[in-house]
């Protein structure tokens, strides 16, 4: 979710769905579809746990091309042309403990700062916007309808 | 007990609470082995209350958070257990002068994000959410693409997470722990969690 936020921003509208599609014995709902409004974009997410094999798929759709992100490998599509990259390295569990260490080098950058109160004020900030399209996406699942999400929530 | 908030600080002493697997996959090996991090932090406990937890790395295991006074000054805790024990971790961690690091999602609701920010203001604190595919390298390049305008201005995308189930836990067998209202996860945040296998798996509430 806030990595959709980093690049779209808190949107103006949810519509979701959530179910069990498989696994009766959960006591939650194993998929998830939902669709987020922005004016002049739309971002469809779709997460599930009922699925035959293990995939991830994220798709942009620009004026100019295409970046589709599909299991290792990342494609950039732009004005006619495909550029591939091998990305399988750089995704394999064996690396993410490298993504952790610059969220950890982050935060003692935050506490080098001296002032916790002005460091927190950002990730309390990102916490925030998480939890409001996350508590809006469920209302719009309950509902059964699209919840707008107003300015400044 | 928490050391005094100084920028003079030169190396910070946290502890890891919840000793799953993305504690010992994800977390601890960052903390332990990164070159940025070993000359400034140090992890001094885990801490499991799991009967069955096996020892990680050396470091000191606790059965109980209040047994982290025990061990001296300790400037953060890093909350890796599952969602439904983030607010209540955050808060205890925060009211002892804890700065907290959290597995997301950090708060389901904005009324659990204003009491955790409440909270972190009167403790002057920081409260940090586990965002780490800020730090994926893919992601970071599809970023740039973006920015940069590589396809246009977008106007349309496309995200979907596929698993055959829940995250099993470290207790295999019976419903998975995501799988359940106890883990206080449900598909909207988890399999996004799922993505970056920044699971707490099968750690038990301290």
């Amino acid at each position: 979710m806030y990595q959709l936020l980093d690049v779209a921003g808190i949107p103006a509208a949810v519509t979701a769905w959530t179910g069990r599609l498989r696994h009766r014995t959960y006591e939650v709902e194993d998929t998830a579809s939902l669709q987020f409004e922005y004016p002049e974009r739309l971002v469809t997410m779709f997460f599930t746990w009922a699925a035959r094999r293990r995939e991830n798929r994220i798709r942009f759709v620009g004026e100019r091309g295409a970046i589709e992100w599909v299991g290792g490998e990342l494609r950039l599509e732009r004005d006619g042309t495909l550029e591939r990259y091998d990305c399988s390295a750089e995704l394999d569990k064996t690396a993410y403990h490298r993504w952790f260490a610059g969220l950890f080098e982050s935060f003692v950058a935050s506490l080098d700062q001296g002032d916790p109160t002005r460091a927190a004020v950002p990730y309390l900030d990102d916490i925030r916007r998480v939890a409001t399209v996350v508590e809006h996406a469920y209302q719009a699942a309950q509902r059964g309808c699209r919840v707008a999400i107003p300015d400044g929530v | 007990m928490s050391t005094p908030a100084s920028p003079d600080a030169r190396r910070y002493r946290g502890a890891v609470i919840g000793a799953g697997g993305t504690a010992r996959q994800s977390h601890i090996p960052a903390l332990l082995t990164a070159a940025g991090l070993r000359e400034r932090v140090e992890i001094v406990a885990v801490v499991d209350s799991a009967a069955d937890v096996p020892p990680v790395d050396g470091i000191p295991l606790l059965s109980g958070r209040e047994q982290l006074a025990a061990l001296g000054p300790v400037d953060f805790i890093d909350i890796c257990t599952p969602t439904v024990s983030h607010l209540d971790l955050i808060l205890w961690g925060l009211e002892r002068g804890y700065h907290v690091v959290c597995e997301k999602p950090v708060a389901l609701t904005r009324a659990e994000a204003d009491r955790i920010a409440a909270a972190a203001r009167v403790r002057d604190r920081i409260v940090m959410p586990c965002h780490q595919y800020r730090f994926n390298p893919v992601w970071l390049r599809v970023k740039d693409w973006l920015r940069e305008g590589a396809i246009g201005r977008w106007h349309l995308a496309e995200l979907g997470v596929y698993r055959l189930t829940a995250d099993p836990g470290r207790d295999a067998g019976g419903t998975p722990w995501r799988g359940t209202s106890a883990a206080g996860y449900c598909s909207i945040t988890g399999p996004i969690s799922c993505t970056s296998c920044s699971t707490s798996r099968g750690s038990r509430l301290p």
